[in-house]
């Protein structure tokens, strides 16, 4: 689960980067007040972070603008998210349009991906990654979040099976998710270094 | 004369063989009964070995030698608390190496499955098995139900009388009406944790008396599904108005043996004012109470005769300055709204005329006398923020009137020197209003202070009405929201009024 926090903290943090550099498109002001935001996220202070999230929101609204509205509403959830709350993440999310950007959507399902783990829905979760996927092939923190998922819906439902009471497996989870991990980051790297071979040839053709 | 020899029907006797034969004959008996019809018996198993409520177990009889389509099982005594389940009757080969040239004979498995609903010692049976025209009774199986360990929750809270077993109910004679200053509150503290008690601390509050009546002795285990009750006290509100209930400790080691505490949740009932004999008139116990303790109940404030409180309903009596109105149109309607049960309102008003008046000592008697009422007696006070600017203004005056003095009479140092130092308190005094009055404050009308601006989050504490919270940041119709007890949460704008002119939106 420690890694499936990291990947967590990181993939928000990555998702709010995201929405900074793409909520640049919008006014001066809108893009400050993101990146405000954004940097008390990342300074996790919280209070400032809602303040101005919740601002941005009241604005889009006022202002209808819808894109801001998906960003505000994103980066709410995000920092109720950080805080444990998972309903009023949830009900965040809820409230982001099915025009928003795929960055956006792909975010909604993670980070609902997120909560259903956390709740140790580890089904739901699995499959809220892998909608996240299907919006975003690349994103290799929802892959890793699936694989969590999956893999702790399989221990549990062992355990209820046939697993004895006093039994704890807990101790083999670590290092499973510790051999996931390192096999899709092994995948990655090998993907990346297969993409820049290819990619030579053609470059030396090209001078 | 008779003839020897042998009468029909009788044994032949050969001497010395005769003891051979009859042991061969037991022998042959023994054999037959152990090989071709050896006495019923039975094992019984309980399937898992710790059971636990609202988990099925299973409890196995294997009878042997046994066909299952002549054998029964009879169970003559079941918990009540056993749900049934699922049950089965199998034909099993088993193997008993005691048994002379027999390994393997037929059994009869039995499965009972149940799922007890309440935890404790029980006992199944006494189980009678028939096989043929074979009975074989079988003692009572004695088994022990515990709860299923839930480590991730951990709370200590108080009950009042008549509340639910989670204490939130509330529905208690004491938590409708309101106890009453001087009257003694059964108060039952409940814990739910996964360990061994330590020990249990709950010093006395203010405000208030607090007798042990029992408490959990330790070891005292409990394994955190369920709250158990650690221990009882009866507790004396002394004052009244909104009163919080004791802060208790408990000390437990955990399953793993490490030594935990867990603190009180906090929770506030509101004590209406009562006579201060009533502690005292309550036979025996008025003798042995000590006689510093009466002086407790002088200071406690009483109800005035003119406006008595209204019994049942938690309505508090109007504050004599209150009552006393007269024209003043801001006392009447801080009366108004008194009396139409809104606190929160009745204080704003009186704290934003404090805020604003030049000389506000009506106004702050008033609100001193109500916040009394509602308990609140530590609540901040106003900012004098009137004098801010005539502060300002008065020390740049002076300021210059001590360097006139200074440029133009220069035989006069000594009263610019003192016009000087006047200039410097002023200023002084101007620097200090300016910063009690950086942020905006409120009174609290109602509600709770919620961990992120959303109804749903986990609530951080619940607001007496009439409390006073600074605010911090407000966005989009909340506001972040510092108690004073320094605790930081969201609230709603329509939870509280505003009594500042500070630069909040509402």
């Amino acid at each position: 689960m420690a890694k499936g926090l990291r990947a967590f903290k990181l993939s928000l943090l990555a998702s709010l980067a995201l929405i900074v550099c793409s909520g640049c498109d919008g006014s001066p002001r809108d893009s400050l007040a993101l990146l405000s935001g954004f940097f008390s996220w990342t300074t996790q202070d919280w209070p400032s972070a809602t303040e101005t999230f919740l601002e941005m929101a009241g604005a889009a609204e006022d202002a209808q603008d819808v894109y801001l509205h998906d960003y505000a509403q994103y980066a709410l959830a995000a920092t109720y998210l950080s805080q444990d709350e998972y309903d009023s993440a949830l009900a965040r999310l809820s409230e982001i349009s099915e025009e928003a950007p795929s960055e956006i959507r792909a975010g909604v399902w993670y980070q609902a991906g997120l909560i259903a783990y956390r709740k140790e829905d580890y089904e739901r979760a699995a499959g809220l990654f892998r909608k996240s996927l299907e919006i975003r092939p690349d994103a290799i923190d929802a892959k890793i979040n699936l694989e969590l998922s999956r893999r702790s819906g399989i221990v549990r439902e062992t355990a209820k099976a046939g697993g004895m009471p006093g039994i704890s497996e807990s101790g083999d989870t670590g290092a499973d998710e510790e051999l996931i991990f390192n096999l899709i980051r092994r995948k990655e790297q090998e993907r990346w270094k297969n993409q820049e071979s290819d990619r030579d040839p053609s470059s030396v053709m090209d001078h | 004369m008779e003839k020897p020899g042998i009468r029909p029907g009788s044994l032949v006797r050969h001497g010395p063989l005769t003891g051979v034969a009859r042991l061969c004959l037991v022998l042959a008996v023994l054999f037959f009964a152990l090989t071709v019809c050896p006495a019923l018996e039975a094992d019984v198993s309980i399937v898992p070995d710790e059971v636990e409520t609202g988990r099925p177990f299973l409890m196995r009889i294997l009878a042997y030698p046994s066909e299952p389509a002549d054998t029964s099982l009879e169970i003559e005594g079941l918990p009540g608390t056993f749900e049934p389940g699922a049950s089965s009757k199998e034909k099993r080969m088993t193997e008993q190496s005691w048994a002379v040239g027999s390994e393997r004979m037929a059994a009869t498995l039995f499965s009972r499955e149940w799922t007890p609903t309440e935890p404790g010692d029980f006992s199944i049976g006494p189980l009678v098995l028939r096989s043929g025209e074979e009975e074989l009774r079988l003692p009572p199986v004695q088994v022990r139900v515990v709860r299923p360990p839930d480590e991730g929750v951990a709370r200590l809270f108080w009950s009042l009388s008549g509340n639910g077993p989670d204490g939130s109910g509330g529905t208690g004679e004491f938590a409708k009406t309101g106890g009453v200053s001087g009257t003694r509150v059964r108060l039952s503290l409940n814990a739910q944790f996964s360990g061994s008690l330590i020990a249990v601390r709950c010093p006395a509050p203010e405000g208030g008396l607090l007798e042990t009546v029992a408490t959990g002795k330790a070891g005292l285990s409990s394994r955190g599904a369920e709250a158990v009750q650690v221990a009882v006290y009866d507790w004396t509100p002394l004052e009244s108005g909104s009163r919080r209930l004791p802060d208790a400790v408990l000390e437990y080691a955990t399953i793993d043996g490490v030594e935990s505490r867990l603190s009180s949740e906090p929770r506030s009932v509101i004590v209406r004012e009562g006579k201060k004999t009533e502690y005292f008139a309550e036979g025996a116990r008025a003798k042995t109470t000590p006689k510093a303790l009466a002086a407790a109940f002088d200071d406690a404030p009483q109800a005035p005769s003119s406006s008595p409180s209204v019994a049942g309903t938690g309505a508090f009596a109007v504050p004599p300055s209150l009552d006393g109105a007269g024209e003043d149109t801001v006392l009447l309607e801080a009366k108004r709204y008194w009396l139409e049960e809104k606190r929160g309102s009745s204080l704003a008003r009186l704290r934003a005329a404090e805020y604003a008046d030049y000389f506000p000592m009506r106004y702050r008697a008033a609100r001193l006398e109500a916040e009394k009422a509602l308990g609140l007696d530590d609540a901040p006070s106003v900012p004098a923020a009137a004098w801010k600017h005539p502060s300002v203004f008065g020390s740049i005056f002076l300021l210059v009137a001590a360097l006139s003095t200074v440029f133009f009479r220069r035989g006069y140092r000594g009263p610019a020197a003192g016009l000087f130092l006047l200039s410097v308190a002023l200023a002084a005094f101007s620097v200090y209003l300016y910063v009690e009055d950086s942020r905006p404050a409120a009174v609290v009308v109602s509600g709770d202070l919620f961990h992120v601006p959303d109804a749903s989050s986990r609530v951080v504490e619940t607001l007496p009405e009439g409390s006073v919270v600074g605010v911090h940041r407000s966005a989009d119709g909340w506001a972040y929201v510092r108690t004073e007890r320094s605790l930081f949460g969201w609230m709603k704008d329509n939870q509280f009024i505003i009594y500042t002119r500070g630069d909040a939106k509402r």
